[in-house]
């Protein structure tokens, strides 16, 4: 209900500040007629169209358009239908102009007859009709219902991102969307429900002023049949759509507004990139041929643009949030990956069934303890022939009924492409320039200055991070039970890393060392301490965000890495922004150019690779010294050898 | 960049390794042809059309030695086509699946012929296979029998139901890749000659070695 009323809210503020003082004068006016104003008053002032005046008034009354005669025994139709409250030349005339202004000859059976009736049937002032008509048809319905149309593939993949299993049960009866969704869509669920029913429902529609929802609408008619239509056998396929046809007729008015709120919470469970990527596509009063072509047909699944992932500060679209799989390989993903996403070397489906297995299972149960609410985004290299693999993934995930499953388009490529545009490398975490093949390609690249790149380095709110501590503080250790296979494979990687994953059973001999709290991070962080002799080492640094930068410190406990930030005027005061168990500590890289400009990465491991939760780009004069005190820090808590420990 | 790897050897005790792709329209049950194989079962009441691309493999011992085969399910739809086609070019051997049942699946093996040629490897191996034959058929099993003579490769009948010829498909494929590549077939070619003793009213489900 918020989330309706927000929306409303946007609507409203978008208005015209004129359809107020015409409101006022019509009522009083008119007062007797009060709800049949506000009804006119909806239509007029949700489409936009309160102040135009009506065309009909003021045109070349010329009819001569290519199938004219179509148009007008068409017409007749409809004036039966109307009872002949309205003449078949005041239809026709009606009818010719909007197919002008749409620049179109017109088409038989495209689903205007059906709406131009229900809107017709309003009885709304006649001035308002043409305008009424126009902007409801340009807005909200698709302009291209044709069998081959790209919004029945839109659709298919929308309806598979929400329900797999429905989705596949008709394809497997080759049902395609066409004949199920097709006079959905062109008449808004005209042709199924009562006048009445349609009524509200586009009063509702209107208000919302989403066209995407049709989609959504239509999802809702289809998960409500589920049952049913999981029944159907193969090669029964039009019992399918007479089921859902006889659902969507069933509808009354009473039903409008929970069948309405139902598609609201499938439309907030899609992610918000594809509403905005598809929109021009599928509506608007263009008829042009140069809409981009999508392929849409030939995807597994939904598509999230790359530079969607790199635009905001959250990984996520919409109110979707987004677990991310990457599915390179182990060696592609450790020299550089999308900060927080997961890796999933999918050459072992068939290389080593057993160990992908393993290493699938353990993602899956990570991903239902702690992100189960998140949507799978699927990452792979964006070349065809480096993502026969990923397809084999999503396949799998479909195929097993999956839902919320898409995939990135471009891949890593595009990704790594994005980020280099919008200057947001601290989005891939463990980049080496060196190892890394799309940076190799690139070498040219234009290069920035130092403050700009310091500028824009880093956007690590602090809220962010804390949330990534939380993962910090998952328990290594449980994970570990399940990959005990891949250790050998991660023996490999040692001389990369600072120590060895027994490093992770740290944190149980430490736990006096533990604040009570035993949260990564201070309940109260901006509670001022001094900078005190608790700190086995400090260092002067200056934490580098995108949009700036803080004075602070670097400080080492036995156990753990702070960074504080000084308090302005309080001198020898901090706050502590972070804290870290040092066993988190993945990797501390400088930059060749800016030695000062220290990167450190934390997380923990999984399948034997490293999974970054948080990244801090320091600027530290010292810099040298303090990678080292850092590194003989955790150098100290490695586990000791077995033969010195008795 | 990114090939598909053949590394079996380097992970299990294998002497030979091939890669095998099942083709065909949608609903001719290649699915149930590689179920069937693999784990001797039927898929009854399958109505789940295969999404993308799935994969399997299976061990076979010819004579002393061990093949192991990577076999690659396609889905039949045409909208997976494309995602399919960037299999094809690593596959050593093909199985073209119609339905004897079903004409169109039958009036299309042309089709997918010519994209075989057009995607396929060269040397690829490929069997034209009608399956379902405990259905009523509407497919001749001479027209298949024509049909594969024509383009000079192998045809059976299988039913993936009753497990007719399902082995033998693989096995034939199998052992004609082995014998292109070394000349002979450890353990001698079992496909042609195991006795065709359920398909008397077929009569044509032999195995014909290329020539």
């Amino acid at each position: 209900m918020a989330e309706k009323k927000q929306t409303k809210n946007e609507s409203f503020s978008s208005l015209d500040d004129n359809w107020e003082t015409d409101v006022n004068i019509l009522s009083n006016e008119l007062a007797e007629l009060d709800s049949e104003d506000n009804k006119t008053d909806d239509w007029t002032r949700l489409l936009g169209v309160s102040i135009k005046p009506n065309p009909l008034d003021d045109w070349d009354q010329l009819y001569n358009l290519n199938n004219q005669c179509a148009l007008r025994n068409d017409c007749r139709k409809l004036a039966n239908e109307l009872k002949n409250k309205r003449s078949v030349p005041e239809l026709e005339s009606f009818l010719t102009l909007y197919c002008k202004k749409r620049g179109m000859d017109y088409i038989k059976d495209i689903g205007w007859l059906m709406i131009l009736e229900k809107i017709l049937l309003l009885n709304l002032p006649s001035a308002h009709e043409f305008n009424v008509f126009f902007a409801f048809t340009t807005k909200y319905i698709p302009k291209d219902t044709s069998p081959d149309a790209q919004i029945f593939d839109v659709f298919r993949l929308l309806l598979q991102y929400h329900d797999p299993q429905i989705s596949n049960h008709l394809e497997a009866l080759h049902c395609s969307p066409a004949m199920y969704t097709k006079n959905w869509f062109s008449t808004l669920f005209a042709c199924s429900l009562s006048t009445e029913t349609c009524h509200e429902l586009w009063r509702v529609y209107i208000e919302q002023g989403d066209p995407f929802l049709v989609f959504h609408l239509a999802i809702v008619f289809l998960i409500n049949a589920k049952e049913e239509i999981l029944q159907v056998k193969r090669g029964e396929k039009a019992q399918a759509c007479q089921i859902l046809e006889n659902m969507a007729s069933q509808l009354s008015v009473e039903d409008v507004n929970d069948f309405f709120q139902l598609a609201l919470h499938y439309s907030s469970q899609t992610p918000e990139c594809i509403r905005k990527d598809f929109h021009y596509i599928i509506f608007g009063a263009n008829f042009d041929e140069e809409v981009k072509e999508m392929q849409m047909n030939k995807m597994l699944c939904l598509p999230i643009p790359a530079v969607d992932l790199t635009a905001n500060d959250e990984i996520s679209s919409g109110n979707v949030n987004f677990f991310i799989v990457d599915c390179r390989s182990n060696a592609d993903f450790d020299s550089g990956h999308f900060v927080s996403s997961f890796n999933l070397n999918c050459v072992s489906i068939v290389d080593e069934p057993e160990k992908f297995e393993i290493a699938l299972n353990s993602l899956e149960c990570y991903k239902t303890s702690r992100r189960a609410e998140d949507h799978y985004l699927i990452l792979g290299y964006g070349s065809d022939e480096g993502d026969n693999y990923m397809n084999m993934l999503i396949g799998m995930f479909i195929q097993k009924g999956k839902p919320h499953v898409s995939f990135v388009q471009g891949g890593y490529k595009k990704l790594h492409d994005c980020i280099g545009q919008h200057n947001r490398w601290e989005l891939i975490a463990m980049h080496s320039e060196e190892k890394c093949e799309l940076c190799s390609h690139e070498k040219v690249a234009p290069k920035w200055g130092f403050f700009t790149k310091m500028k824009s380095a880093v956007s690590n709110t602090s809220n962010r991070m804390k949330e990534r501590v939380e993962a910090v503080v998952f328990p290594i250790g449980d994970e570990k039970k399940g990959n005990e296979a891949d250790h050998a494979d991660s023996k490999q990687r040692h001389n990369k890393r600072y120590r060895q994953q027994s490093v992770f059973t740290i944190d149980e001999n430490s736990d006096e060392e533990l604040t009570p709290g035993g949260a990564a991070v201070d309940e109260n962080p901006k509670e001022e301490i001094l900078l005190s002799k608790e700190f086995t080492e400090t260092f002067e640094c200056q934490e580098v965000f995108r949009d700036g930068s803080i004075n602070g410190h670097i400080a080492l406990t036995r156990t753990h890495i702070y960074v504080l930030h000084d308090v302005p005027g309080k001198k020898g005061y901090v706050t502590t922004e972070a804290r870290h168990a040092l066993s988190t500590v993945i990797a501390v890289t400088s930059r060749r150019s800016v030695p000062e400009m220290l990167t450190f990465k934390l997380g923990y491991e999984m399948n034997g690779s490293s999974k970054i939760t948080a990244v801090h780009k320091l600027y530290v004069p010292k810099a040298g010294e303090c990678a080292k005190a850092v590194k003989l820090a955790i150098y100290a808590l490695r586990p000791l050898p077995e033969a010195t420990t008795s | 960049m990114h090939p598909v790897r053949k590394r079996s050897s380097i992970y299990q005790d294998v002497d030979f390794s091939y890669t095998v792709m099942i083709l065909g329209d949608s609903c001719t049950g290649k699915t149930c042809l590689l179920i069937r194989y693999k784990d001797g079962a039927f898929l009854n009441n399958n109505f789940i059309s295969t999404v993308g691309i799935d994969y399997r493999n299976k061990l076979i011992n010819m004579g002393d030695k061990k093949v192991k085969l990577q076999i690659w399910d396609t889905a039949g739809q045409e909208r997976f086509r494309s995602v399919a086609t960037s299999y094809y070019r690593d596959a050593d051997a093909l199985l073209l699946v119609y339905d004897i049942a079903n004409r169109q699946s039958f009036d299309n093996v042309r089709d997918w012929l010519s994209h075989i040629k057009e995607h396929g490897k060269e040397a690829v191996q490929v069997t034209l296979v009608g399956n379902k034959c405990d259905l009523p058929r509407v497919v001749q099993a001479d027209e298949g029998r024509r049909l594969a003579e024509e383009n000079g490769i192998p045809f059976m009948e299988t039913s993936a139901k009753t497990g007719q010829n399902v082995d033998r498909a693989f096995l034939g494929l199998a052992e004609r890749m082995i014998k292109m590549k070394y000349g002979f077939v450890p353990g001698g070619e079992m496909a042609d000659t195991i006795a065709v003793n359920e398909s008397k009213s077929i009569n044509l489900s032999n195995c014909c070695p290329i020539t």
